[in-house]
């Protein structure tokens, strides 16, 4: 019972976790017709990142500097490269995120080595707290937290902003957004940087609870992926809850077949696909065309 | 003057540089790697079939060649010990796993058709890295033979000498880009690569553009297949490392660099070049992949009608095959989708 | 006798109402216009009768066959043709490889995957015929996207003829043409119109008055009259809706 608990609870927090990936992920595919495949470099960098920064800084600090940073890496690719790929073949935006993600996983791999590091929880949130009769992670409670914080922020900002309305239409129709003319550049750059300082936070908040290696961006690329493919394109809610069927699949499978784990998911993105094309949520958007 | 122009002819030169070519790398080394660009070759011309022609971009086709190496080594080890065997099954197995894929993906096009391709290599790699006591698991499925040919039970041609798989392997590269050429510049072909063009105009003549864009997919897996399957023999072993999306780059890369999407037998070009340059890379620096990065931005920013593409070699060639040949695939002609 | 019949048909885009409660029969080997404002639900009735959009309600019925909700390649090989309005052909490839696609289509050779389209005999000739008719054979070779746009207008009806269609439906033939060239399509379709029937989606009331043997006006998602063109010239409805001054 004990196990079962604390892996729902596990499941959550990474469904969460998941969700404000999977959010960043979409909202760049939905505005920029890109498949961001950086999108988990970003994510590793920001948790390495925070690695640097805490030994100067302290956590909060490095909470919240090191996303900030990712962002401006966000920009400075929007900028240099992925930009000029707009508007071409899908296949030029997806093979250029590609090869960023690879090159930036390489560079990870040169500044900080190729062995792994863990992070030590602030301490504030160290150890574990009783809930009823079960002792539970207080840093993944934390997690879970700062996760539904990230979650509201995002929300807010696509529901009570004039720049979420025209995210929003982004995403489900990215000619409602050519016709803004010649802002459309400038909220790309925007998109692009704040899609990829939720991925860098999201790395932040990960470091504690994964130890920190190279590959850790492409591990945790693939879920979202299938969480957006789950909860269907362009849909804050079908991101969160894809987040958390994809969380929670892949740790309620450890109860029954660890191996399962992985592959859990994409046996339930196959089904969802076959009910439903478009997702959970999913509408008929331009990307299909 | 037409033998010249049969020996101008791309696919004359292809054939007869492959013939030759041992001549050459025998003295220098690197026989493996003269093989291992041949196998690509024959992946990334069936790949570019689904690609350049009928305009899917799929970013998951490592799937079918490492699906097509596990299979030529499970039919060795559990049904029969033969070479023809173990390649006509692991292209069968592909083409039939790319068919029941082919549900979910034939009525998807551009970007969401890529996501889910890449969602769905990554379900195979899993399969394959969990599932040990098949494939071996991390370790790989090994023991994968070059068994003798036997051509109608009356010769037996041994293949696991480095030279005589490699002229095996010509014959099978041979072979495949015939079969593709014919593909190509048949009526199928045609309606291919009027779907790139205008998905909804081609359902308007009458074509039910699902069942072509499902051939389309299977013909790739089969070759993939195929390729897969020539991989295994010429490593010994099945491994799941080519199904990870991080491979996944490897034969579009292929095919971009060489002739970017527009050309028959740029992929052919862009298997050489790519394979020759990891090789030399990998020796001088253990960051290819950061080389690999940078050389795709590169590529994509500088470069997008690949190499044949820059020198204009496409379009001169084609002028003196045949009326025919005008017309070929081009990027532009994925941006007219005509709505009504 | 109706060779296309349709029954309450309704089509609804989120809140808004593209058509509602449409009944229309078009009759056999007549020439039938379809006239109304823009918006009137005139291009989304063409998706609905041809198969492109299901309709939320409603039947569509064509030689006495419930065709509602099949796709369009099969409704084309029943016999239903279509042009577009925005041109809708394959820009990259030769012209005649345009008709020989649809000639190709309509003789089921599609799957054929190892002889070279070259060596298809009557699929070949039978598009350099209809090139001739269509008057485009002298620029067959040219890529299409580099021909004129009074040629790419031809050639747009010429694709939807080249599957022989018992029904031919066509989006504003001469959407963005100069008057003379109005002229050609006019007379191309008269002559047409004697071997199947015709149903036109037009602007330019002189065409529509002098080609059509029936009207029906859209409005607003709606069928307000239909008729002959002297029923329709005299019907008041309709000078207050859409023709205005312009008759």
């Amino acid at each position: 019972m004990a196990e079962f608990l604390s892996q729902l609870f596990n499941g959550l927090v990474l469904g969460l976790l998941f969700g404000v990936m999977a959010l960043g992920f979409m909202m760049i595919l939905g505005v920029m017709e890109v498949i961001n495949f950086a999108h988990g470099a970003l994510f590793a960098l920001g948790a390495y990142f925070a690695l640097t920064l805490q030994k100067v800084l302290g956590y909060w600090l490095a909470l919240l500097i090191s996303p900030l940073i990712v962002g401006v890496v966000g920009l400075v690719i929007e900028w240099t490269a992925v930009r000029r790929v707009y508007q071409k073949d899908p296949l030029f935006g997806l093979l250029m995120t590609f090869g960023l993600a690879m090159a930036l996983e390489e560079v990870i791999r040169i500044v900080w080595g190729k062995i792994g590091y863990s992070i030590a929880a602030p301490k504030f949130v160290a150890g574990p707290v009783a809930i009823g009769f079960l002792w539970y992670s207080k840093y993944r409670l934390f997690m879970a937290l700062l996760s539904l914080i990230l979650l509201t922020a995002v929300w807010l900002f696509l529901e009570k902003t004039p720049y979420g309305a025209i995210i929003k239409a982004g995403v489900s129709d990215s000619e409602m957004v050519l016709a803004l003319g010649k802002d459309l550049k400038r909220l790309r750059t925007l998109v692009f940087g704040f899609g990829a300082s939720l991925a860098g936070i999201a790395g932040v908040i990960a470091g504690p609870m994964w130890s920190l290696k190279p590959t850790m961006g492409t591990d945790v690329l693939m879920p979202s992926f299938v969480v957006v493919v789950i909860g269907g394109i362009g849909s804050f809610w079908g991101a969160v809850i894809g987040g958390l069927i994809v969380g929670l699949s892949k740790s309620m499978s450890v109860l029954v077949w660890p191996r399962l784990s992985d592959l859990m998911m994409y046996f339930i993105m196959a089904i969802v696909l076959l009910l439903r094309p478009r997702g959970i949520m999913g509408e008929k958007s331009l990307l299909e065309q | 003057m037409k033998i010249v122009r049969y020996m101008l002819h791309p696919m004359f030169i292809i054939f007869a540089v492959f013939l030759v070519a041992p001549i050459f790398i025998m003295r220098v080394g690197g026989m493996s790697l003269a093989i291992e660009v041949m196998i690509w070759a024959i992946f990334a011309v069936g790949y570019n079939i689904l690609l350049g022609y009928t305009g899917l971009p799929s970013f998951g086709h490592g799937l079918f060649f490492g699906t097509g190496a596990y299979l030529c080594g499970l039919i060795q080890h559990h049904l029969i010990p033969g070479t023809w065997i173990s390649i006509l099954g692991s292209m069968l197995g592909c083409s039939i796993i790319a068919g029941i894929l082919g549900f979910f993906l034939a009525r998807k096009r551009g970007i969401y058709f890529a996501l889910l391709t890449i969602a769905f290599t990554q379900l195979f790699f899993f399969i394959a890295f969990q599932w040990d006591s098949v494939t071996g698991g991390e370790n790989g499925l090994m023991g994968i033979e070059r068994y003798p040919l036997s051509i109608f039970g009356l010769f037996r041609i041994p293949i696991d000498g480095v030279l005589s798989y490699y002229y095996f392997v010509y014959a099978i590269l041979v072979a495949s880009i015939v079969v593709l050429w014919k593909i190509v510049h048949s009526p199928l072909g045609s309606v291919l690569y009027a779907i790139k063009q205008n998905e909804v105009r081609a359902k308007y003549l009458g074509y039910n553009t699902w069942m072509y864009k499902w051939v389309s997919l299977i013909i790739s897996g089969l070759f993939a297949g195929l390729a897969g399957a020539l991989y295994a023999m010429l490593q010994h072993g099945a491994f799941a490392n080519p199904i990870h999306w991080t491979r996944s780059g490897d034969v579009v890369m292929m095919v971009l660099v060489g002739g970017g999407l527009t050309n028959f037998f740029g992929p052919v070009l862009g298997a050489a070049i790519f394979i020759a340059l990891r090789d030399i890379v990998s020796t001088l620096t253990e960051h290819w992949y950061l080389f690999y990065g940078l050389l795709i931005v590169f590529i994509i920013l500088f470069l997008p009608e690949g190499i044949l593409g820059y020198l204009k070699v496409g379009q001169t060639s084609r002028k003196m095959i045949s009326v025919e040949e005008k017309w070929s695939p081009s990027l532009s002609g994925g941006a007219s989708d005509g709505h009504p | 006798m109706a060779i296309l019949e349709t029954i309450g048909v309704e089509k609804r885009f989120g809140g808004l109402t593209a058509n509602a409660d449409i009944n229309i029969q078009i009759e056999e080997g007549a020439i039938t216009s379809i006239i109304g404002p823009n918006g009137a639900g005139k291009t989304t009735l063409f998706n609905i009768l041809t198969g492109y959009y299901k309709p939320d309600r409603g039947e569509v019925h064509y030689l006495g066959q419930n065709i509602t909700g099949w796709p369009v390649h099969k409704i084309v090989r029943k016999g239903i043709a279509r042009s577009f309005q925005v041109l809708n052909i394959f820009n990259e490839i030769p012209v005649f490889e345009n008709i020989r696609l649809a000639v190709q289509a309509d003789q089921k050779k599609g799957f054929h995957f190892l002889k070279s389209t070259s060596k298809f005999r009557s699929i070949n000739e039978r598009a350099e015929e209809i090139l001739d008719e269509i008057g485009l054979f002298r620029v067959k070779d040219v890529i299409t996207k580099y021909l004129s746009y009074g040629d790419k207008r031809i050639l747009e009806i010429g694709i939807a003829l080249a599957s022989r269609p018992r029904l031919l439906l066509m989006d504003e033939p001469t959407s963005g043409l100069p008057s003379s060239e109005t002229e050609r399509v006019k007379n191309f379709i008269k002559r047409i119109s004697e071997k199947m029937t015709i149903v036109v989606i037009e602007h330019d009331m002189n065409v529509v008055l002098t080609i059509s043997d029936n009207i029906i006006v859209l409005h607003q998602g709606r069928v307000i009259a239909q008729g002959s063109p002297q029923e329709i010239k005299a019907n008041d409805q309709v000078q207050e809706a859409y023709l205005g001054g312009i008759v």
